[in-house]
Protein backbone atom coordinates (compact mmCIF):
# COMPACT_ATOMS: atom_id res chain seq x y z
CA UNK A 1 0.00 0.00 0.00
CA UNK A 2 2.75 2.57 0.99
CA UNK A 3 4.68 1.58 -2.15
CA UNK A 4 1.98 2.58 -4.33
CA UNK A 5 0.95 5.65 -2.33
CA UNK A 6 4.42 6.58 -2.81
CA UNK A 7 4.80 6.02 -6.58
CA UNK A 8 1.10 7.97 -7.01
CA UNK A 9 2.73 11.23 -4.85
CA UNK A 10 5.91 10.98 -7.86
CA UNK A 11 3.55 10.94 -10.38
CA UNK A 12 1.39 13.55 -9.51
CA UNK A 13 4.32 15.83 -8.63
CA UNK A 14 6.55 14.74 -11.60
CA UNK A 15 6.45 17.53 -14.23
CA UNK A 16 6.17 15.39 -17.21
CA UNK A 17 3.88 15.71 -19.36
CA UNK A 18 4.31 13.21 -22.58
CA UNK A 19 1.16 13.70 -24.25
CA UNK A 20 -0.21 17.32 -23.77
CA UNK A 21 -1.92 18.23 -26.05
CA UNK A 22 -1.36 21.95 -27.93
CA UNK A 23 -4.10 24.00 -30.18
CA UNK A 24 -3.79 27.23 -31.63
CA UNK A 25 -5.68 29.03 -33.77
CA UNK A 26 -5.63 31.84 -36.29
CA UNK A 27 -8.94 33.95 -36.96
CA UNK A 28 -9.71 34.97 -40.76
CA UNK A 29 -12.22 37.32 -41.86
CA UNK A 30 -15.11 34.90 -42.66
CA UNK A 31 -13.26 31.33 -41.40
CA UNK A 32 -11.42 29.88 -38.36
CA UNK A 33 -8.17 27.58 -38.91
CA UNK A 34 -7.19 25.49 -36.36
CA UNK A 35 -4.00 23.03 -36.12
CA UNK A 36 -3.14 20.47 -33.14
CA UNK A 37 -0.38 18.91 -31.70
CA UNK A 38 1.17 16.60 -28.87
CA UNK A 39 4.11 17.75 -27.13
CA UNK A 40 5.86 14.78 -29.22
CA UNK A 41 5.24 16.73 -32.13
CA UNK A 42 2.37 14.58 -33.96
CA UNK A 43 -0.50 16.04 -34.95
CA UNK A 44 -3.78 15.55 -33.31
CA UNK A 45 -5.16 13.42 -36.33
CA UNK A 46 -9.14 12.90 -36.97
CA UNK A 47 -9.63 14.66 -33.51
CA UNK A 48 -12.90 15.87 -32.63
CA UNK A 49 -13.05 19.94 -32.93
CA UNK A 50 -15.79 21.44 -31.06
CA UNK A 51 -16.71 25.13 -30.98
CA UNK A 52 -18.72 26.02 -27.69
CA UNK A 53 -21.24 29.29 -27.07
CA UNK A 54 -20.63 30.64 -23.37
CA UNK A 55 -23.08 28.14 -21.77
CA UNK A 56 -20.93 25.79 -22.96
CA UNK A 57 -23.11 24.44 -25.28
CA UNK A 58 -21.54 23.05 -28.63
CA UNK A 59 -22.36 25.16 -31.47
CA UNK A 60 -20.29 23.32 -34.06
CA UNK A 61 -18.82 19.94 -34.22
CA UNK A 62 -16.03 18.48 -37.02
CA UNK A 63 -13.04 16.77 -37.29
CA UNK A 64 -9.20 17.38 -37.69
CA UNK A 65 -7.24 16.09 -41.18
CA UNK A 66 -4.27 14.38 -41.00
CA UNK A 67 -2.13 17.05 -40.26
CA UNK A 68 -4.16 17.94 -37.13
CA UNK A 69 -5.85 20.92 -38.67
CA UNK A 70 -9.40 21.82 -39.26
CA UNK A 71 -10.79 25.11 -41.30
CA UNK A 72 -14.43 26.13 -39.92
CA UNK A 73 -15.93 28.34 -42.98
CA UNK A 74 -18.38 30.72 -41.18
CA UNK A 75 -18.03 29.63 -37.53
CA UNK A 76 -21.37 30.64 -35.51
CA UNK A 77 -21.10 34.44 -33.98
CA UNK A 78 -21.50 32.50 -30.50
CA UNK A 79 -18.73 30.83 -30.42
CA UNK A 80 -16.24 31.41 -27.48
CA UNK A 81 -13.94 28.15 -26.96
CA UNK A 82 -12.45 25.98 -28.97
CA UNK A 83 -11.80 22.40 -27.60
CA UNK A 84 -9.92 19.61 -29.20
CA UNK A 85 -10.32 16.05 -28.00
CA UNK A 86 -7.49 13.74 -28.53
CA UNK A 87 -7.26 10.26 -27.68
CA UNK A 88 -7.50 8.46 -24.44
CA UNK A 89 -8.92 11.79 -22.54
CA UNK A 90 -6.49 14.05 -23.96
CA UNK A 91 -7.81 17.46 -24.35
CA UNK A 92 -7.29 21.10 -25.04
CA UNK A 93 -9.05 23.87 -25.14
CA UNK A 94 -8.89 27.64 -25.41
CA UNK A 95 -11.19 31.27 -25.19
CA UNK A 96 -12.12 32.74 -28.96
CA UNK A 97 -12.55 35.96 -29.05
CA UNK A 98 -16.32 37.15 -30.13
CA UNK A 99 -16.60 36.90 -33.27
CA UNK A 100 -19.31 40.22 -33.24
CA UNK A 101 -16.46 42.29 -31.22
CA UNK A 102 -14.11 41.85 -33.93
CA UNK A 103 -15.69 44.16 -36.36
CA UNK A 104 -15.03 48.07 -35.65
CA UNK A 105 -18.19 50.15 -34.58
CA UNK A 106 -16.85 53.20 -34.07
CA UNK A 107 -16.42 56.07 -37.03
CA UNK A 108 -13.30 57.73 -38.13
CA UNK A 109 -14.57 60.55 -36.16
CA UNK A 110 -14.85 58.81 -33.39
CA UNK A 111 -11.58 56.88 -33.37
CA UNK A 112 -9.61 60.20 -33.32
CA UNK A 113 -11.14 61.45 -30.41
CA UNK A 114 -9.01 58.34 -28.64
CA UNK A 115 -5.99 59.08 -26.67
CA UNK A 116 -2.44 58.16 -26.78
CA UNK A 117 -3.70 56.29 -23.27
CA UNK A 118 -6.34 54.19 -25.08
CA UNK A 119 -4.41 53.05 -28.04
CA UNK A 120 -1.73 52.04 -25.79
CA UNK A 121 -4.08 50.20 -24.53
CA UNK A 122 -5.47 48.91 -27.22
CA UNK A 123 -2.42 48.03 -28.52
CA UNK A 124 -0.95 45.86 -25.90
CA UNK A 125 -4.08 43.81 -26.35
CA UNK A 126 -3.87 43.05 -29.43
CA UNK A 127 -0.36 42.25 -29.22
CA UNK A 128 -0.51 40.26 -26.20
CA UNK A 129 -3.59 38.10 -27.92
CA UNK A 130 -1.51 37.98 -30.83
CA UNK A 131 1.70 36.89 -29.30
CA UNK A 132 -0.07 34.45 -26.92
CA UNK A 133 0.05 31.02 -29.22
CA UNK A 134 3.89 32.46 -29.38
CA UNK A 135 4.43 32.56 -26.17
CA UNK A 136 2.23 29.00 -25.32
CA UNK A 137 4.19 27.16 -27.65
CA UNK A 138 7.54 28.57 -26.49
CA UNK A 139 6.61 27.37 -22.85
CA UNK A 140 5.18 23.99 -24.16
CA UNK A 141 8.87 23.77 -26.40
CA UNK A 142 10.59 24.46 -22.85
CA UNK A 143 8.61 21.95 -20.88
CA UNK A 144 10.02 19.20 -23.56
CA UNK A 145 13.42 20.56 -23.17
CA UNK A 146 13.53 20.33 -19.46
CA UNK A 147 12.24 16.96 -19.47
CA UNK A 148 14.41 15.50 -22.24
CA UNK A 149 17.58 17.41 -19.79
CA UNK A 150 16.14 15.28 -17.30
CA UNK A 151 16.48 12.06 -18.27
CA UNK A 152 19.48 13.12 -20.00
CA UNK A 153 20.56 14.09 -16.24
CA UNK A 154 19.89 10.45 -15.15
CA UNK A 155 22.14 9.04 -18.08
CA UNK A 156 25.21 11.26 -16.92
CA UNK A 157 24.58 10.26 -13.09
CA UNK A 158 24.31 6.51 -14.18
CA UNK A 159 27.74 7.42 -16.77
CA UNK A 160 29.81 8.68 -13.99
CA UNK A 161 29.66 6.80 -11.17
CA UNK A 162 30.11 3.58 -14.23
CA UNK A 163 33.34 5.59 -14.52
CA UNK A 164 33.67 5.59 -10.96
CA UNK A 165 33.28 2.51 -10.36
CA UNK A 166 35.85 0.92 -13.63
CA UNK A 167 38.38 3.45 -11.67
CA UNK A 168 37.67 2.08 -8.40
CA UNK A 169 37.65 -1.65 -9.79
CA UNK A 170 41.20 -0.95 -11.60
CA UNK A 171 42.69 0.16 -8.41
CA UNK B 1 18.38 25.98 -1.23
CA UNK B 2 21.05 26.98 -3.63
CA UNK B 3 22.46 30.04 -3.27
CA UNK B 4 23.04 31.74 -6.82
CA UNK B 5 25.53 32.62 -8.56
CA UNK B 6 27.68 36.66 -8.60
CA UNK B 7 25.33 36.33 -4.55
CA UNK B 8 28.49 35.46 -2.58
CA UNK B 9 31.76 37.22 -2.49
CA UNK B 10 35.33 35.88 -3.07
CA UNK B 11 36.29 34.76 0.65
CA UNK B 12 33.16 32.72 0.90
CA UNK B 13 33.49 31.37 -2.29
CA UNK B 14 37.12 30.29 -1.61
CA UNK B 15 36.24 28.82 1.65
CA UNK B 16 33.48 26.93 0.65
CA UNK B 17 35.26 25.15 -1.94
CA UNK B 18 38.37 24.02 0.17
CA UNK B 19 35.68 22.60 2.85
CA UNK B 20 33.84 21.42 -0.65
CA UNK B 21 36.84 19.51 -2.49
CA UNK B 22 38.08 18.06 0.98
CA UNK B 23 34.51 16.92 1.82
CA UNK B 24 34.82 15.11 -1.61
CA UNK B 25 37.97 13.60 -1.67
CA UNK B 26 36.98 11.86 2.02
CA UNK B 27 33.59 10.74 0.46
CA UNK B 28 35.91 9.15 -2.30
CA UNK B 29 37.92 7.69 -0.15
CA UNK B 30 35.18 6.41 1.93
CA UNK B 31 33.02 4.47 -0.67
CA UNK B 32 34.19 1.19 -2.01
CA UNK B 33 33.08 -0.29 -4.77
CA UNK B 34 30.64 -2.12 -3.91
CA UNK B 35 28.72 1.22 -2.38
CA UNK B 36 29.20 3.14 -5.90
CA UNK B 37 25.48 2.14 -7.11
CA UNK B 38 24.24 2.65 -4.33
CA UNK B 39 25.97 6.17 -4.39
CA UNK B 40 24.44 6.56 -8.53
CA UNK B 41 21.18 5.62 -7.38
CA UNK B 42 21.09 8.05 -4.89
CA UNK B 43 22.62 10.56 -6.94
CA UNK B 44 19.86 10.71 -9.18
CA UNK B 45 17.35 10.63 -6.34
CA UNK B 46 18.76 13.60 -4.56
CA UNK B 47 18.75 15.25 -8.47
CA UNK B 48 15.18 14.33 -8.96
CA UNK B 49 13.68 15.89 -5.75
CA UNK B 50 14.60 19.43 -6.67
CA UNK B 51 12.20 19.05 -9.54
CA UNK B 52 8.97 18.03 -7.40
CA UNK B 53 7.85 20.97 -6.72
CA UNK B 54 5.03 21.50 -4.34
CA UNK B 55 2.71 24.51 -3.75
CA UNK B 56 2.72 26.66 -0.84
CA UNK B 57 0.49 29.75 -0.98
CA UNK B 58 1.72 32.22 -3.62
CA UNK B 59 5.08 30.47 -4.27
CA UNK B 60 6.13 27.04 -4.56
CA UNK B 61 8.98 25.40 -2.72
CA UNK B 62 10.64 21.73 -3.65
CA UNK B 63 12.05 18.76 -1.84
CA UNK B 64 15.88 18.67 -1.32
CA UNK B 65 16.47 14.56 0.03
CA UNK B 66 19.48 15.78 2.30
CA UNK B 67 18.24 13.78 5.28
CA UNK B 68 17.44 10.33 2.67
CA UNK B 69 20.98 10.85 0.91
CA UNK B 70 22.53 11.38 3.90
CA UNK B 71 21.01 8.35 6.04
CA UNK B 72 21.64 5.96 3.25
CA UNK B 73 25.08 7.57 1.96
CA UNK B 74 26.96 8.38 5.50
CA UNK B 75 30.46 10.20 4.53
CA UNK B 76 29.93 9.35 0.55
CA UNK B 77 26.98 11.84 0.68
CA UNK B 78 29.03 14.26 -0.45
CA UNK B 79 30.04 12.32 -4.09
CA UNK B 80 26.19 11.83 -4.69
CA UNK B 81 25.38 15.76 -4.06
CA UNK B 82 28.18 16.80 -5.79
CA UNK B 83 27.56 15.14 -9.00
CA UNK B 84 23.93 16.01 -8.52
CA UNK B 85 24.91 19.85 -7.89
CA UNK B 86 26.94 20.04 -10.85
CA UNK B 87 24.03 18.74 -13.39
CA UNK B 88 21.96 21.32 -11.67
CA UNK B 89 24.04 24.39 -12.18
CA UNK B 90 24.77 23.17 -15.62
CA UNK B 91 22.01 22.32 -17.24
CA UNK B 92 19.37 23.98 -15.25
CA UNK B 93 20.57 27.18 -13.44
CA UNK B 94 20.59 25.92 -10.07
CA UNK B 95 23.02 27.45 -8.41
CA UNK B 96 26.17 28.04 -10.29
CA UNK B 97 29.82 26.44 -10.98
CA UNK B 98 31.52 29.27 -9.01
CA UNK B 99 29.36 27.93 -5.37
CA UNK B 100 29.74 24.70 -5.78
CA UNK B 101 31.61 24.31 -3.26
CA UNK B 102 29.33 26.18 -1.00
CA UNK B 103 26.26 24.58 -2.50
CA UNK B 104 28.06 21.47 -1.69
CA UNK B 105 29.00 22.13 1.97
CA UNK B 106 25.57 23.83 2.39
CA UNK B 107 24.09 20.25 1.67
CA UNK B 108 26.42 17.60 2.20
CA UNK B 109 27.48 18.59 5.72
CA UNK B 110 23.55 18.36 7.10
CA UNK B 111 23.52 15.04 5.19
CA UNK B 112 26.62 13.89 6.99
CA UNK B 113 25.12 14.98 10.29
CA UNK B 114 21.94 13.23 9.83
CA UNK B 115 23.74 9.60 9.17
CA UNK B 116 25.89 10.46 12.37
CA UNK B 117 22.77 11.17 14.27
CA UNK B 118 20.30 8.70 13.15
CA UNK B 119 22.49 5.76 11.72
CA UNK B 120 21.95 3.82 15.01
CA UNK B 121 18.15 4.59 15.58
CA UNK B 122 16.32 1.52 16.16
CA UNK B 123 13.01 2.55 18.21
CA UNK B 124 10.35 4.86 17.32
CA UNK B 125 11.04 4.55 13.82
CA UNK B 126 8.74 6.89 12.62
CA UNK B 127 10.02 9.54 14.19
CA UNK B 128 13.06 9.08 13.32
CA UNK B 129 12.09 8.86 9.65
CA UNK B 130 10.23 12.45 9.99
CA UNK B 131 12.97 13.54 11.97
CA UNK B 132 15.80 12.25 9.09
CA UNK B 133 14.01 14.76 6.34
CA UNK B 134 12.93 17.71 8.80
CA UNK B 135 16.64 17.92 10.33
CA UNK B 136 18.43 17.44 6.46
CA UNK B 137 16.56 20.70 5.64
CA UNK B 138 16.68 22.51 9.36
CA UNK B 139 19.92 22.15 9.10
CA UNK B 140 21.01 23.12 5.08
CA UNK B 141 18.91 26.02 6.16
CA UNK B 142 20.91 27.55 8.89
CA UNK B 143 24.10 27.02 7.11
CA UNK B 144 22.81 28.66 3.86
CA UNK B 145 22.06 31.50 6.73
CA UNK B 146 25.11 31.44 7.94
CA UNK B 147 26.54 31.82 4.60
CA UNK B 148 24.33 34.61 3.35
CA UNK B 149 24.97 36.22 7.10
CA UNK B 150 28.69 36.00 6.49
CA UNK B 151 28.50 37.94 3.50
CA UNK B 152 27.22 41.04 5.10
CA UNK B 153 24.54 43.48 6.35
CA UNK B 154 22.82 43.32 3.11
CA UNK B 155 22.03 40.38 3.12
CA UNK B 156 21.33 39.49 6.74
CA UNK B 157 17.54 40.34 6.59
CA UNK B 158 17.29 38.02 3.37
CA UNK B 159 18.90 35.48 5.32
CA UNK B 160 16.11 35.55 8.03
CA UNK B 161 13.51 35.47 5.39
CA UNK B 162 14.95 32.20 3.93
CA UNK B 163 15.07 30.41 7.29
CA UNK B 164 11.32 31.33 8.12
CA UNK B 165 10.08 30.29 4.40
CA UNK B 166 12.11 27.08 4.65
CA UNK B 167 11.16 25.68 7.93
CA UNK B 168 6.99 24.18 5.91
CA UNK B 169 9.52 23.07 3.36
CA UNK B 170 11.27 20.97 6.49
CA UNK B 171 8.32 19.73 7.56
CA UNK B 172 6.86 18.44 4.38
CA UNK B 173 10.08 17.19 3.69
CA UNK B 174 10.07 15.03 6.52
CA UNK B 175 6.68 13.91 6.03
CA UNK B 176 7.83 12.68 2.44
CA UNK B 177 11.07 11.45 4.07
CA UNK B 178 8.98 9.49 6.39
CA UNK B 179 7.01 7.62 3.58
CA UNK B 180 9.93 6.84 1.21
CA UNK B 181 12.37 5.37 4.43
CA UNK B 182 9.07 3.16 5.24
CA UNK B 183 9.21 2.06 1.77
CA UNK B 184 13.07 1.91 1.59
CA UNK B 185 12.92 -0.06 5.10
CA UNK B 186 11.12 -2.93 3.24
CA UNK B 187 13.85 -3.33 0.85
CA UNK B 188 17.41 -4.72 1.54
CA UNK B 189 18.88 -0.86 1.18
CA UNK B 190 17.56 0.20 4.29
CA UNK B 191 18.24 -2.89 6.19
CA UNK B 192 21.70 -3.26 4.79
CA UNK B 193 22.13 0.05 7.47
Amino acid sequence: MMRVLFFIFMLIFTPLFAHKLTLFYTKHEDSLSIKSYFASGNPCKECEVTLLDRDGVVVYSTTSDENGEALIKNPPKNSTVISINGYAGHSARTELPTMEDSTPKKSIEESQKIDNKAVEEMLKTVVRKELEPLIKELQDREEEIKTDKIIASIGYILGLFGLFALIKYRR
Amino acid sequence: MHISEGVLGSKELVAGAIIGVALLVYAYKKTDFEQLQKVAFFSALFFLFSFIHIPLGPTSIHLSGIGVVGLMLGFGSPLAIFVALVLQALLFGYGGVSVLGVNLVIMALPAIIVYTMFRNATKHLYLVYFSVGFTGVFLASILLCVALWINGEAFRHIARLIFVANLPLAIIEGVVTLFLLKFLSKTSMLKSE
